[in-house]
Protein backbone atom coordinates (compact mmCIF):
# COMPACT_ATOMS: atom_id res chain seq x y z
CA UNK A 1 0.00 0.00 0.00
CA UNK A 2 1.14 3.29 -1.23
CA UNK A 3 0.27 6.38 0.97
CA UNK A 4 1.38 9.83 -1.18
CA UNK A 5 1.17 13.54 1.46
CA UNK A 6 -0.09 16.33 -1.52
CA UNK A 7 0.69 19.57 -0.65
CA UNK A 8 -2.79 20.99 -1.06
CA UNK A 9 -1.40 24.49 -1.76
CA UNK A 10 1.19 23.65 -4.19
CA UNK A 11 -0.66 20.40 -5.58
CA UNK A 12 2.52 18.64 -5.10
CA UNK A 13 3.52 15.44 -3.27
CA UNK A 14 5.11 16.19 -0.73
CA UNK A 15 6.08 12.05 1.08
CA UNK A 16 5.58 9.04 0.19
CA UNK A 17 5.06 6.22 2.93
CA UNK A 18 4.57 2.49 1.96
CA UNK A 19 3.57 -0.59 3.84
CA UNK A 20 4.89 -3.50 2.68
CA UNK A 21 2.91 -6.69 2.41
CA UNK A 22 -0.61 -4.97 2.84
CA UNK A 23 -3.05 -4.25 -0.31
CA UNK A 24 -5.93 -2.27 0.20
CA UNK A 25 -9.17 -4.82 0.17
CA UNK A 26 -10.94 -1.90 2.47
CA UNK A 27 -11.70 0.19 -0.26
CA UNK A 28 -12.49 -2.62 -3.00
CA UNK A 29 -16.04 0.01 -3.62
CA UNK A 30 -13.17 2.56 -5.04
CA UNK A 31 -13.85 2.90 -8.69
CA UNK A 32 -10.52 4.22 -9.66
CA UNK A 33 -7.29 2.72 -8.34
CA UNK A 34 -6.33 4.99 -5.77
CA UNK A 35 -8.63 7.48 -3.84
CA UNK A 36 -7.33 11.06 -2.38
CA UNK A 37 -8.67 11.86 1.66
CA UNK A 38 -8.03 15.15 3.58
CA UNK A 39 -5.07 13.86 6.26
CA UNK A 40 -7.45 15.36 9.05
CA UNK A 41 -10.35 13.39 8.02
CA UNK A 42 -8.58 10.02 7.41
CA UNK A 43 -8.09 9.14 11.25
CA UNK A 44 -11.53 9.36 11.22
CA UNK A 45 -12.64 6.97 8.40
CA UNK A 46 -10.20 4.65 9.48
CA UNK A 47 -11.67 5.17 13.29
CA UNK A 48 -14.89 4.31 11.62
CA UNK A 49 -14.00 1.19 9.36
CA UNK A 50 -16.68 -1.09 8.72
CA UNK A 51 -16.63 -3.63 11.96
CA UNK A 52 -16.41 -6.79 9.49
CA UNK A 53 -13.52 -5.62 6.86
CA UNK A 54 -11.74 -4.32 9.88
CA UNK A 55 -11.46 -7.58 11.99
CA UNK A 56 -9.50 -8.69 8.77
CA UNK A 57 -6.39 -9.92 10.03
CA UNK A 58 -3.19 -8.84 7.89
CA UNK A 59 0.22 -9.80 8.77
CA UNK A 60 2.85 -7.46 7.52
CA UNK A 61 6.11 -7.55 8.61
CA UNK A 62 7.32 -5.98 12.26
CA UNK A 63 9.89 -5.19 14.46
CA UNK A 64 9.32 -5.42 18.01
CA UNK A 65 10.86 -2.85 20.05
CA UNK A 66 13.33 -4.84 21.81
CA UNK A 67 17.59 -4.72 21.98
CA UNK A 68 17.85 -7.81 18.88
CA UNK A 69 20.04 -9.78 21.56
CA UNK A 70 17.39 -9.97 23.70
CA UNK A 71 14.59 -10.58 20.68
CA UNK A 72 16.23 -13.33 19.53
CA UNK A 73 16.38 -14.99 22.89
CA UNK A 74 13.09 -14.38 23.71
CA UNK A 75 12.02 -15.79 19.83
CA UNK A 76 14.03 -18.72 20.39
CA UNK A 77 12.65 -19.45 23.77
CA UNK A 78 9.32 -19.34 22.33
CA UNK A 79 10.27 -21.70 19.75
CA UNK A 80 11.76 -24.08 22.08
CA UNK A 81 8.28 -23.71 24.27
CA UNK A 82 5.98 -24.58 21.38
CA UNK A 83 8.25 -27.49 19.76
CA UNK A 84 6.69 -30.07 21.24
CA UNK A 85 3.51 -28.63 21.42
CA UNK A 86 1.17 -30.58 18.31
CA UNK A 87 -1.07 -27.30 18.88
CA UNK A 88 1.65 -25.09 17.12
CA UNK A 89 -0.11 -23.84 13.78
CA UNK A 90 1.33 -22.71 10.31
CA UNK A 91 -0.02 -19.28 11.72
CA UNK A 92 1.63 -19.31 14.67
CA UNK A 93 5.10 -20.51 12.32
CA UNK A 94 4.42 -17.25 10.22
CA UNK A 95 3.90 -15.28 13.26
CA UNK A 96 7.22 -15.95 14.73
CA UNK A 97 9.10 -15.07 11.73
CA UNK A 98 7.35 -12.25 10.88
CA UNK A 99 4.99 -10.96 13.46
CA UNK A 100 1.79 -10.95 14.84
CA UNK A 101 -1.38 -10.72 13.32
CA UNK A 102 -2.66 -7.16 13.21
CA UNK A 103 -5.92 -5.35 12.36
CA UNK A 104 -6.27 -3.38 9.28
CA UNK A 105 -7.68 -0.51 11.04
CA UNK A 106 -4.40 -0.67 13.67
CA UNK A 107 -1.56 -0.60 10.98
CA UNK A 108 -3.95 2.01 8.76
CA UNK A 109 -3.90 4.20 12.04
CA UNK A 110 -0.12 3.98 12.89
CA UNK A 111 0.56 5.37 8.99
CA UNK A 112 -1.82 7.83 9.42
CA UNK A 113 -0.87 8.98 13.17
CA UNK A 114 3.27 9.36 11.90
CA UNK A 115 1.90 11.29 8.70
CA UNK A 116 0.11 13.51 10.82
CA UNK A 117 2.61 14.24 13.31
CA UNK A 118 5.28 14.70 10.01
CA UNK A 119 2.51 17.17 8.53
CA UNK A 120 1.15 19.85 10.23
CA UNK A 121 -1.23 21.53 10.27
CA UNK A 122 -3.07 18.54 8.76
CA UNK A 123 -5.83 20.84 6.96
CA UNK A 124 -3.21 21.94 4.33
CA UNK A 125 -2.18 18.25 3.50
CA UNK A 126 -4.21 15.45 1.37
CA UNK A 127 -3.31 11.89 0.87
CA UNK A 128 -3.27 9.42 -2.20
CA UNK A 129 -4.14 5.52 -1.13
CA UNK A 130 -3.29 3.77 -3.33
CA UNK A 131 -1.62 -0.43 -3.72
CA UNK A 132 1.89 -0.61 -4.97
CA UNK B 1 1.23 -16.53 46.71
CA UNK B 2 4.53 -18.14 44.74
CA UNK B 3 6.94 -15.83 43.67
CA UNK B 4 9.80 -15.98 41.07
CA UNK B 5 12.21 -14.23 39.31
CA UNK B 6 12.71 -14.06 35.89
CA UNK B 7 14.56 -12.26 32.67
CA UNK B 8 12.51 -10.11 30.35
CA UNK B 9 12.72 -12.68 27.99
CA UNK B 10 11.30 -15.06 30.22
CA UNK B 11 8.48 -12.96 30.96
CA UNK B 12 7.45 -12.51 27.17
CA UNK B 13 7.27 -16.13 26.76
CA UNK B 14 5.79 -17.96 29.91
CA UNK B 15 3.22 -14.65 30.82
CA UNK B 16 0.88 -14.93 27.96
CA UNK B 17 -1.23 -11.56 28.97
CA UNK B 18 -4.45 -10.71 26.98
CA UNK B 19 -7.76 -8.89 27.68
CA UNK B 20 -8.38 -5.80 30.07
CA UNK B 21 -5.73 -5.29 33.02
CA UNK B 22 -5.56 -2.40 35.33
CA UNK B 23 -2.37 -1.01 36.19
CA UNK B 24 -1.42 0.51 39.20
CA UNK B 25 1.53 1.07 41.77
CA UNK B 26 2.93 1.18 45.00
CA UNK B 27 6.21 2.10 46.76
CA UNK B 28 8.00 0.83 50.05
CA UNK B 29 9.19 4.60 50.45
CA UNK B 30 6.34 6.45 50.21
CA UNK B 31 2.56 4.57 50.14
CA UNK B 32 1.60 1.49 52.82
CA UNK B 33 1.91 -1.98 51.53
CA UNK B 34 -1.88 -1.69 50.90
CA UNK B 35 -1.70 1.73 48.89
CA UNK B 36 -2.12 2.08 45.14
CA UNK B 37 -1.88 4.34 42.26
CA UNK B 38 -3.48 3.35 39.36
CA UNK B 39 -1.83 4.54 36.43
CA UNK B 40 -4.30 3.24 33.57
CA UNK B 41 -5.39 0.60 31.61
CA UNK B 42 -4.08 -1.67 29.09
CA UNK B 43 -6.06 -3.24 26.43
CA UNK B 44 -4.79 -6.47 24.39
CA UNK B 45 -7.41 -7.02 22.19
CA UNK B 46 -7.04 -11.08 21.46
CA UNK B 47 -8.61 -14.17 23.00
CA UNK B 48 -6.66 -16.59 25.15
CA UNK B 49 -5.59 -18.94 22.41
CA UNK B 50 -4.03 -16.04 20.44
CA UNK B 51 -2.35 -14.55 23.00
CA UNK B 52 -0.39 -18.00 24.08
CA UNK B 53 -0.18 -18.76 20.10
CA UNK B 54 1.91 -15.16 19.59
CA UNK B 55 4.18 -13.76 22.24
CA UNK B 56 3.49 -10.06 21.02
CA UNK B 57 0.28 -8.78 20.59
CA UNK B 58 -0.61 -5.11 19.79
CA UNK B 59 -2.20 -3.48 22.85
CA UNK B 60 -3.11 -0.08 23.83
CA UNK B 61 -2.49 2.08 26.84
CA UNK B 62 -4.72 4.68 28.28
CA UNK B 63 -2.84 5.97 30.67
CA UNK B 64 -5.18 7.72 33.92
CA UNK B 65 -5.49 11.41 33.89
CA UNK B 66 -4.03 13.85 35.74
CA UNK B 67 -7.28 15.06 37.49
CA UNK B 68 -7.60 11.37 38.68
CA UNK B 69 -3.88 11.13 39.85
CA UNK B 70 -4.28 14.47 41.72
CA UNK B 71 -7.37 13.51 43.22
CA UNK B 72 -5.86 10.00 44.30
CA UNK B 73 -2.70 11.50 45.90
CA UNK B 74 -4.71 14.25 47.63
CA UNK B 75 -6.57 11.48 49.55
CA UNK B 76 -3.56 9.81 50.35
CA UNK B 77 -2.14 12.98 51.52
CA UNK B 78 -5.30 13.94 53.65
CA UNK B 79 -5.01 10.68 55.14
CA UNK B 80 -1.81 10.47 55.91
CA UNK B 81 -1.87 14.07 57.80
CA UNK B 82 -4.99 12.79 59.81
CA UNK B 83 -2.79 10.03 60.97
CA UNK B 84 -0.18 12.03 61.89
CA UNK B 85 -2.46 14.54 63.65
CA UNK B 86 -3.51 10.99 65.84
CA UNK B 87 -0.57 10.62 66.29
CA UNK B 88 0.28 13.48 68.04
CA UNK B 89 -2.84 13.73 69.63
CA UNK B 90 -3.40 17.28 68.26
CA UNK B 91 -7.21 17.80 67.05
CA UNK B 92 -6.80 20.96 65.98
CA UNK B 93 -8.63 22.19 62.71
CA UNK B 94 -6.72 21.93 59.62
CA UNK B 95 -5.37 25.30 58.46
CA UNK B 96 -6.17 27.07 55.44
CA UNK B 97 -2.54 27.57 54.13
CA UNK B 98 -2.08 23.23 55.02
CA UNK B 99 -4.80 22.70 52.71
CA UNK B 100 -3.04 25.03 49.60
CA UNK B 101 -0.24 22.81 50.37
CA UNK B 102 -2.26 19.66 50.47
CA UNK B 103 -2.93 20.81 46.75
CA UNK B 104 0.11 22.14 45.48
CA UNK B 105 2.30 18.91 46.70
CA UNK B 106 -1.02 16.52 45.04
CA UNK B 107 -0.38 18.71 41.94
CA UNK B 108 3.27 18.30 41.95
CA UNK B 109 2.97 14.59 42.21
CA UNK B 110 0.60 14.12 39.83
CA UNK B 111 2.84 15.97 37.56
CA UNK B 112 5.62 13.57 38.29
CA UNK B 113 3.67 10.78 37.75
CA UNK B 114 2.54 11.67 34.36
CA UNK B 115 5.72 12.90 33.31
CA UNK B 116 7.68 9.43 34.18
CA UNK B 117 4.87 7.67 32.34
CA UNK B 118 5.57 9.82 29.33
CA UNK B 119 9.30 8.90 29.49
CA UNK B 120 8.03 5.36 30.02
CA UNK B 121 6.46 4.99 26.58
CA UNK B 122 9.20 6.94 24.90
CA UNK B 123 11.83 4.30 26.25
CA UNK B 124 9.93 1.44 25.13
CA UNK B 125 9.45 2.90 21.52
CA UNK B 126 5.62 3.03 22.56
CA UNK B 127 5.63 6.52 21.53
CA UNK B 128 7.98 8.28 18.80
CA UNK B 129 10.10 10.71 20.16
CA UNK B 130 10.57 14.56 19.08
CA UNK B 131 14.06 15.00 18.04
CA UNK B 132 15.63 18.59 17.07
CA UNK B 133 18.71 18.72 15.22
CA UNK B 134 20.94 21.70 15.88
CA UNK B 135 24.21 22.34 13.99
CA UNK B 136 25.78 24.52 11.40
CA UNK B 137 23.28 27.07 12.76
CA UNK B 138 20.17 25.62 11.70
CA UNK B 139 17.47 23.91 13.46
CA UNK B 140 15.46 20.62 11.74
CA UNK B 141 12.92 18.81 13.84
CA UNK B 142 11.14 17.49 10.71
CA UNK B 143 11.81 13.44 11.94
CA UNK B 144 12.33 12.16 8.12
CA UNK B 145 14.87 14.91 7.08
CA UNK B 146 16.65 14.57 11.08
CA UNK B 147 16.93 10.66 10.52
CA UNK B 148 18.29 11.36 7.03
CA UNK B 149 20.74 13.84 7.93
CA UNK B 150 22.23 11.76 10.98
CA UNK B 151 22.62 9.00 8.38
CA UNK B 152 23.93 10.37 5.51
CA UNK B 153 27.54 9.14 6.10
CA UNK B 154 26.39 4.98 7.28
CA UNK B 155 28.05 5.81 10.78
CA UNK B 156 27.36 8.24 13.79
CA UNK B 157 29.05 8.44 16.90
CA UNK B 158 26.35 9.68 19.64
CA UNK B 159 27.94 11.40 22.77
CA UNK B 160 25.43 10.61 25.25
CA UNK B 161 24.35 12.44 28.77
CA UNK B 162 22.41 11.35 31.05
CA UNK B 163 18.92 12.11 30.17
CA UNK B 164 19.42 10.83 26.91
CA UNK B 165 20.43 7.35 27.77
CA UNK B 166 17.34 7.90 30.22
CA UNK B 167 15.30 8.97 27.84
CA UNK B 168 16.61 5.30 25.95
CA UNK B 169 17.48 7.98 22.97
CA UNK B 170 20.52 5.13 21.72
CA UNK B 171 18.07 2.28 21.61
CA UNK B 172 15.50 4.50 20.22
CA UNK B 173 18.18 5.30 17.35
CA UNK B 174 19.53 1.30 17.13
CA UNK B 175 16.25 0.28 16.28
CA UNK B 176 14.98 3.33 13.86
CA UNK B 177 18.25 3.57 11.48
CA UNK B 178 19.29 -0.39 12.02
CA UNK B 179 20.85 0.01 8.80
CA UNK B 180 23.19 2.60 10.29
CA UNK B 181 26.49 2.16 12.20
CA UNK B 182 26.17 3.88 15.66
CA UNK B 183 29.33 4.51 18.13
CA UNK B 184 27.65 5.28 21.46
CA UNK B 185 30.31 7.24 23.80
CA UNK B 186 29.62 7.33 27.32
CA UNK B 187 31.72 10.39 29.12
CA UNK B 188 32.72 9.04 32.63
CA UNK B 189 30.75 12.38 34.38
CA UNK B 190 27.66 10.22 33.43
CA UNK B 191 28.83 7.52 35.64
CA UNK B 192 29.68 9.43 38.39
CA UNK B 193 26.32 11.20 38.32
CA UNK B 194 24.92 7.80 38.21
CA UNK B 195 26.78 6.69 41.26
CA UNK B 196 25.56 9.69 43.31
CA UNK B 197 22.15 8.91 42.36
CA UNK B 198 22.53 5.53 43.52
CA UNK B 199 23.83 6.76 47.25
CA UNK B 200 21.31 9.22 47.30
CA UNK B 201 18.16 6.26 46.60
CA UNK B 202 19.94 3.70 49.03
CA UNK B 203 19.65 6.71 52.05
CA UNK B 204 15.81 7.03 51.02
CA UNK B 205 15.38 3.39 50.71
CA UNK B 206 16.91 3.15 54.61
CA UNK B 207 15.17 6.06 56.15
CA UNK B 208 11.55 5.35 55.07
CA UNK B 209 11.98 1.22 55.61
CA UNK B 210 8.82 0.15 57.20
CA UNK B 211 7.83 3.99 58.04
CA UNK B 212 6.84 5.38 54.26
CA UNK B 213 5.94 8.95 53.88
CA UNK B 214 4.27 10.69 51.54
CA UNK B 215 7.25 13.10 50.61
CA UNK B 216 9.37 10.73 49.27
CA UNK B 217 7.57 10.29 45.88
CA UNK B 218 9.71 12.81 44.30
CA UNK B 219 12.25 8.88 44.40
CA UNK B 220 9.76 8.08 41.06
CA UNK B 221 11.87 11.14 39.56
CA UNK B 222 15.68 9.39 40.86
CA UNK B 223 14.94 5.51 40.33
CA UNK B 224 15.01 5.76 36.76
CA UNK B 225 18.36 8.03 36.81
CA UNK B 226 19.85 4.39 38.24
CA UNK B 227 17.18 1.68 36.89
CA UNK B 228 16.65 2.42 33.50
CA UNK B 229 19.82 3.58 32.57
CA UNK B 230 21.57 0.60 33.71
CA UNK B 231 19.21 -1.35 31.38
CA UNK B 232 19.74 1.26 28.39
CA UNK B 233 23.48 0.60 29.11
CA UNK B 234 23.34 -3.12 29.92
CA UNK B 235 20.91 -3.82 26.44
CA UNK B 236 22.97 -1.82 24.39
CA UNK B 237 26.26 -3.20 25.26
CA UNK B 238 25.17 -6.90 24.69
CA UNK B 239 24.42 -5.54 21.17
CA UNK B 240 26.32 -2.21 19.67
CA UNK B 241 29.66 -0.61 20.55
CA UNK B 242 29.63 1.32 23.67
CA UNK B 243 32.44 3.19 24.97
CA UNK B 244 33.04 4.24 28.08
CA UNK B 245 35.04 7.96 27.73
CA UNK B 246 37.36 8.02 31.01
CA UNK B 247 39.03 11.26 32.05
CA UNK B 248 41.60 11.82 34.05
CA UNK B 249 41.28 11.37 37.75
CA UNK B 250 41.66 15.21 38.87
CA UNK B 251 38.67 16.38 36.48
CA UNK B 252 36.47 13.87 38.12
CA UNK B 253 36.42 15.94 41.39
CA UNK B 254 35.22 18.63 39.21
CA UNK B 255 31.64 16.52 38.86
CA UNK B 256 29.80 18.06 40.81
CA UNK B 257 26.54 19.91 39.97
CA UNK B 258 24.60 19.75 36.99
CA UNK B 259 26.16 22.86 35.17
CA UNK B 260 29.52 21.99 35.61
CA UNK B 261 28.63 18.08 34.32
CA UNK B 262 26.92 19.42 31.50
CA UNK B 263 30.36 21.46 30.81
CA UNK B 264 32.54 18.85 30.99
CA UNK B 265 30.19 16.50 28.78
CA UNK B 266 30.48 19.30 26.28
CA UNK B 267 34.09 19.62 26.17
CA UNK B 268 34.57 15.50 26.44
CA UNK B 269 32.75 15.87 22.54
CA UNK B 270 35.49 18.64 21.85
CA UNK B 271 38.02 16.78 22.91
CA UNK B 272 36.48 13.56 20.87
CA UNK B 273 37.05 15.24 17.83
CA UNK B 274 40.23 17.01 18.50
CA UNK B 275 41.85 13.71 19.89
CA UNK B 276 40.89 11.59 16.83
CA UNK B 277 40.77 13.59 13.96
CA UNK B 278 36.73 13.46 13.94
CA UNK B 279 35.08 16.24 11.58
CA UNK B 280 31.65 14.97 10.75
CA UNK B 281 29.17 12.22 12.15
CA UNK B 282 29.49 13.44 15.92
CA UNK B 283 26.17 14.24 17.58
CA UNK B 284 25.88 14.92 20.89
CA UNK B 285 22.93 13.22 21.92
CA UNK B 286 20.69 15.38 25.01
CA UNK B 287 17.16 15.28 26.43
CA UNK B 288 18.35 18.76 27.62
CA UNK B 289 17.05 21.57 25.02
CA UNK B 290 19.71 24.39 26.63
CA UNK B 291 22.73 21.73 26.87
CA UNK B 292 22.05 21.50 23.50
CA UNK B 293 21.64 24.88 22.30
CA UNK B 294 24.77 25.71 24.21
CA UNK B 295 26.97 22.83 22.14
CA UNK B 296 25.67 24.34 18.94
CA UNK B 297 26.46 27.58 20.10
CA UNK B 298 29.88 26.35 20.21
CA UNK B 299 29.85 24.65 16.57
CA UNK B 300 29.19 21.01 17.92
CA UNK B 301 25.97 19.53 16.42
CA UNK B 302 23.47 17.91 19.19
CA UNK B 303 20.33 16.43 18.43
CA UNK B 304 17.75 17.15 21.10
CA UNK B 305 15.01 14.47 22.33
CA UNK B 306 11.90 15.47 23.53
CA UNK B 307 9.03 13.99 25.34
CA UNK B 308 5.74 14.80 23.40
CA UNK B 309 2.56 15.61 25.35
CA UNK B 310 0.84 12.23 26.76
CA UNK B 311 -2.08 10.90 24.69
CA UNK B 312 -5.15 9.61 25.83
CA UNK B 313 -4.75 6.62 24.81
CA UNK B 314 -1.65 4.99 22.84
CA UNK B 315 -1.47 2.30 20.16
CA UNK B 316 1.49 0.09 20.66
CA UNK B 317 1.78 -0.60 17.01
CA UNK B 318 3.79 2.18 15.70
CA UNK B 319 5.27 3.50 12.07
CA UNK B 320 8.66 3.58 11.26
CA UNK B 321 8.67 6.20 8.06
CA UNK B 322 12.26 5.65 7.74
CA UNK B 323 12.41 2.05 7.21
CA UNK B 324 8.56 1.77 6.38
CA UNK B 325 7.92 -0.82 8.43
CA UNK B 326 5.73 -1.42 11.27
CA UNK B 327 7.09 -1.47 15.27
CA UNK B 328 5.37 -2.97 17.50
CA UNK B 329 6.52 -3.12 21.48
CA UNK B 330 5.21 -6.03 23.85
CA UNK B 331 3.47 -4.99 26.81
CA UNK B 332 5.97 -6.64 28.71
CA UNK B 333 8.51 -4.67 27.73
CA UNK B 334 6.19 -1.43 28.72
CA UNK B 335 5.41 -3.30 32.15
CA UNK B 336 9.17 -4.05 32.89
CA UNK B 337 10.32 -0.49 32.63
CA UNK B 338 7.50 0.62 34.71
CA UNK B 339 8.22 -1.86 37.43
CA UNK B 340 11.48 -0.30 37.29
CA UNK B 341 9.97 2.98 37.66
CA UNK B 342 7.74 2.69 39.88
CA UNK B 343 9.19 -0.34 42.04
CA UNK B 344 6.22 -2.83 42.14
CA UNK B 345 3.31 -2.97 39.64
CA UNK B 346 0.23 -4.33 40.22
CA UNK B 347 -1.62 -5.45 36.97
CA UNK B 348 -5.30 -6.93 37.88
CA UNK B 349 -8.45 -8.02 36.15
CA UNK B 350 -11.30 -9.92 36.92
CA UNK B 351 -10.12 -13.42 38.89
CA UNK B 352 -6.51 -12.57 38.27
CA UNK B 353 -4.01 -10.91 39.83
CA UNK B 354 -0.10 -10.27 39.31
CA UNK B 355 2.30 -8.25 41.09
CA UNK B 356 5.04 -7.26 39.95
CA UNK B 357 8.27 -6.15 41.97
CA UNK B 358 11.57 -4.72 41.18
CA UNK B 359 13.26 -3.38 44.47
CA UNK B 360 13.48 -6.10 46.08
CA UNK B 361 15.34 -6.54 49.51
CA UNK B 362 16.32 -10.18 49.52
CA UNK B 363 18.32 -9.45 46.22
CA UNK B 364 20.35 -7.08 47.90
CA UNK B 365 20.60 -3.90 45.56
CA UNK B 366 17.98 -2.85 43.09
CA UNK B 367 19.75 -2.25 39.71
CA UNK B 368 22.71 -4.80 39.61
CA UNK B 369 20.47 -7.51 37.90
CA UNK B 370 18.01 -6.93 34.84
CA UNK B 371 15.81 -9.77 36.95
CA UNK B 372 12.13 -8.80 37.84
CA UNK B 373 10.20 -10.94 40.56
CA UNK B 374 6.49 -11.77 39.59
CA UNK B 375 3.98 -12.59 42.46
CA UNK B 376 0.64 -14.31 40.97
CA UNK B 377 -2.15 -13.39 43.17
Amino acid sequence: MKLEVIKTSENAIVETYSVADISTPIFSDWEESSQIFDLNELSRIVTNFDADEAEMNVAPRVDFYLPNPLKNRMLAQFAELHSDSQELSDQTADGLNEGPYLKLSTVLSAVITEISRNHQPDTDYQVRISDE
Amino acid sequence: MNSRSLKLEEFIVEYPLWGDWEVSYTDGTHLQPNEYVKLGVVTIDASEQTARDHPILPFTFRPETSEKIECCFFKLLKKEQQANKTKQNQNQPAKQNSQESTERRANRAKKLIRDELADSVIRTGILRPNLCLMQDRTTETDFLTVMKQVSKYGSLISVVDTSALRRGAPSFLHKTLSQVQIWTIVPVFVMTEVQRQVTELNAIWTASKNNPKLKNYKVLGKRPQVSTISRELSHLRQWRPVEILTTLPEHLGQSNGQSKIDRLIIESVKNLKRDRGLHHGVYLLTGDKDMASLATLENQASLHIDVPSLPSEISSTRYNPYSSRLVLTPIHYLLWDLTQVFSTIRLKKKHHTYKLCYYSQSRGGFFAREVLEITEC
